[in-house]
């Protein structure tokens, strides 16, 4: 695109001198003006002082207006909008600054109230767990108890029932040795039988 | 037809002054001048009288060419530039509003004086070279010999770069002068065309149209070229090599 | 003994902390993050139009510098040409000193058409491009209101 643009000015630029070059003789000649050697009209140097004088006067008088008036005035001014600008953006960053110091401690806050509800919750949780451990283990305790009153009571009858059965058994035997044999045999001896056989039978 | 180049010419307004034998009437150039200073002051000042913070648009415009020439000449010539900074934007804000002034029609341009254009680029190079032998001595005279230049060159060097140095006001003044004139004889030419050509110089006409969009851009930019080569060679006389 | 526990270590485990967790992630202002963003971005915008300011005119000064071309060669030769018949008037030494200052002269013209075309930018004389070497160190000049605010750091940290 420079490339461009830049061939496009070469061209212009040739074609401009050709133009003026051409076009200076011939035009030249007809426009007769004083103090001119008929060429272009900024070789007449009849015109310099005076192009000189108020270039000078114009341009000191510019050179003024500038460093006096209008640099000063617009530094001013862009110099205040530097500022404002910042200014505001300090401030942006400053309140961007407390919002993230606000964020933290709501953040914190929360992950406080979030532990602690946390611990809350494991501890009533343990709580439970614990009474109802200790309901359950008082459960079996009571189970056992009964259970062991149970097996007390069912071997204290068992042991009845064996002493009924010893004794039933003893006056069977006697009895049945008696009708059988005609004999009578003491109690003792019938005793120690029975028991034998019970021992042996169980 | 007129000539081309008789837009050039400078006529006199008003009596004929002469002090100390010389001509310094006012005329149609100086008149422009004058114009371009005061076009420059009120668009400066009055821009900026608001103080908008938020700028308007033409407050803007000047604020614009205000930074463009502080970047330019903190660019380009670093901060012993400072103190030329109001004659580099009053030299820039000149030539500008002189090459934009003189795109109205029926205007004069006098940038496309060669005496107005070398004026300024002989002063600013005077101005220059004061600037460095006042800051560098005759250390200022190393300038004109490259170094790590093999001696024996010097004889051929040093004339060749005193002649360089010497070809800047010739080509900072002749460039702006050449432009201008270039361009607007050029659209006279092409304007000549129009009128001549009748119906038919609707082409020359669509030439000028894109040539007077160019002009302008040349005005912009030569102004620009000016003012930076003056800052580069500030900024060579402030710290030579 | 751990057989009833179990239903109830369900219920506490560490796998159920969303219960609790949620409500700060939907609670959590988004904006924070952006606003920091966009601070940056105001300082960094800064920055670069200040920055921008040059380089928006250097295809322009490309283009001058292809027209730079020709006239620094003729102001060269002009220059020489001008000095030589000076001289020559002066010391009657014509035509001599006029044609050895006119190749004197297209040389230097030569010079300066050589150091602009070639990235020695616009300067004449023997040194890098100086809007390298001004930028750096150097301080602003005028426009000291723009540069209050931090130095170089507004990019960096983006």
């Amino acid at each position: 695109m420079i490339a461009n643009s830049v061939t496009r000015w070469s061209r212009r630029v040739g074609l401009a001198a050709a133009a003026a070059v051409a076009a200076v003789p011939s035009w030249a000649a007809s426009t007769d003006h004083p103090g001119s050697g008929g060429g272009l009209p900024q070789l007449d140097a009849t015109t310099y002082p005076t192009q000189i004088f108020w270039l000078i006067v114009s341009f000191i008088l510019l050179y003024i207006v500038m460093s006096k008036v209008a640099i000063p005035r617009i530094a001013d001014v862009l110099e205040e909008r530097q500022e404002r600008i910042e200014d505001d953006i300090e401030t942006a960053d400053r309140l961007r600054g407390e919002a993230e110091t606000v964020k933290a401690e709501y953040e914190k806050a929360v992950a406080d109230a979030r532990s602690q509800a946390h611990d809350l919750v494991r501890k009533a949780m343990d709580e439970i767990a614990d009474s109802h451990a200790k309901s359950e283990a008082e459960a079996a305790k009571k189970t056992a108890e009964t259970t062991k009153a149970a097996e007390a009571r069912i071997a204290e009858q068992r042991t009845q029932a064996l002493e009924s059965l010893k004794s039933v058994a003893s006056e069977a035997a006697a009895e049945a040795t008696a009708k059988l044999t005609g004999l009578k045999v003491s109690d003792a001896k019938i005793g120690k039988a029975v028991e034998a056989a019970m021992q042996g039978g169980a | 037809m007129a000539s081309p180049v008789a837009q050039f010419q400078i006529k006199t307004i008003g009596p004929e002054l002469h002090v100390a034998g010389m001509d310094i009437s006012f005329t149609n150039s100086a008149a422009f001048m004058i114009l371009a200073t005061v076009v420059i002051g009120v668009f400066l000042t009055q821009s900026m009288s608001g103080r908008h913070l938020v700028p308007t648009r033409i407050q803007s415009m000047a604020e614009l060419s205000y930074e463009f020439i502080a970047n330019m000449v903190r660019e380009n010539v670093g901060s012993e530039g400072r103190p030329y900074f109001p004659l580099i934007f009053s030299l820039f804000m000149f030539i500008l509003v002189g090459n934009l002034l003189g795109m109205v029609p029926y205007s004069y341009t006098f940038t496309s004086q060669i005496i107005v254009t070398f004026a300024m680029a002989i002063t600013i190079f005077v101005a220059i070279t004061v600037i460095a032998l006042v800051k560098h001595g005759f250390h200022f005279f190393t300038f004109f010999f490259p170094s790590g230049a093999p001696v024996y060159m010097a004889p051929l060097l040093i004339p060749i770069e005193i002649l360089s140095y010497l070809s800047r006001p010739v080509s900072l003044s002749v460039r702006l002068f050449a432009n201008m004139m270039a361009g607007h004889t050029m659209m006279k030419v092409f304007g000549g065309f129009v009128v001549a050509l009748g119906v038919a110089g609707v082409a020359p006409l669509a030439v000028l149209v894109a040539l007077t969009g160019f002009e302008v851009l040349v005005a912009v930019l030569q102004a620009y070229v000016f003012t930076i080569l003056t800052c580069i060679y500030l900024y060579d006389a402030i710290h030579l090599h | 003994m751990g057989a009833p526990g179990s239903g109830l270590n369900r219920l506490r485990g560490p796998e159920r902390p969303g219960l609790i967790r949620g409500m700060d992630d939907k609670n959590s202002p988004p904006s924070l993050d952006s606003l920091a963003d966009r601070v940056r971005r105001a300082r960094g915008t800064k920055k670069d139009a200040k920055r921008g300011g040059l380089d928006s005119g250097l295809p322009g000064s490309a283009m001058g510098l292809a027209f730079r071309v020709g006239v620094e060669l003729v102001a060269g030769v002009v220059v020489g040409a001008a000095i030589g018949y000076g001289l020559d008037r002066w010391l009657g030494t014509s035509p001599w000193m006029l044609i050895l200052f006119f190749f004197l002269g297209a040389a230097g013209g030569m010079m300066n058409v050589y150091r602009a075309a070639t990235g020695q930018g616009l300067s004449v004389g023997y040194k890098q491009n100086p809007g390298g070497d001004g930028s750096h160190g150097d301080g602003p000049k005028g426009s000291d209101h723009s540069d209050g605010g931090s130095p170089d750091g507004g990019k960096k940290e983006g």
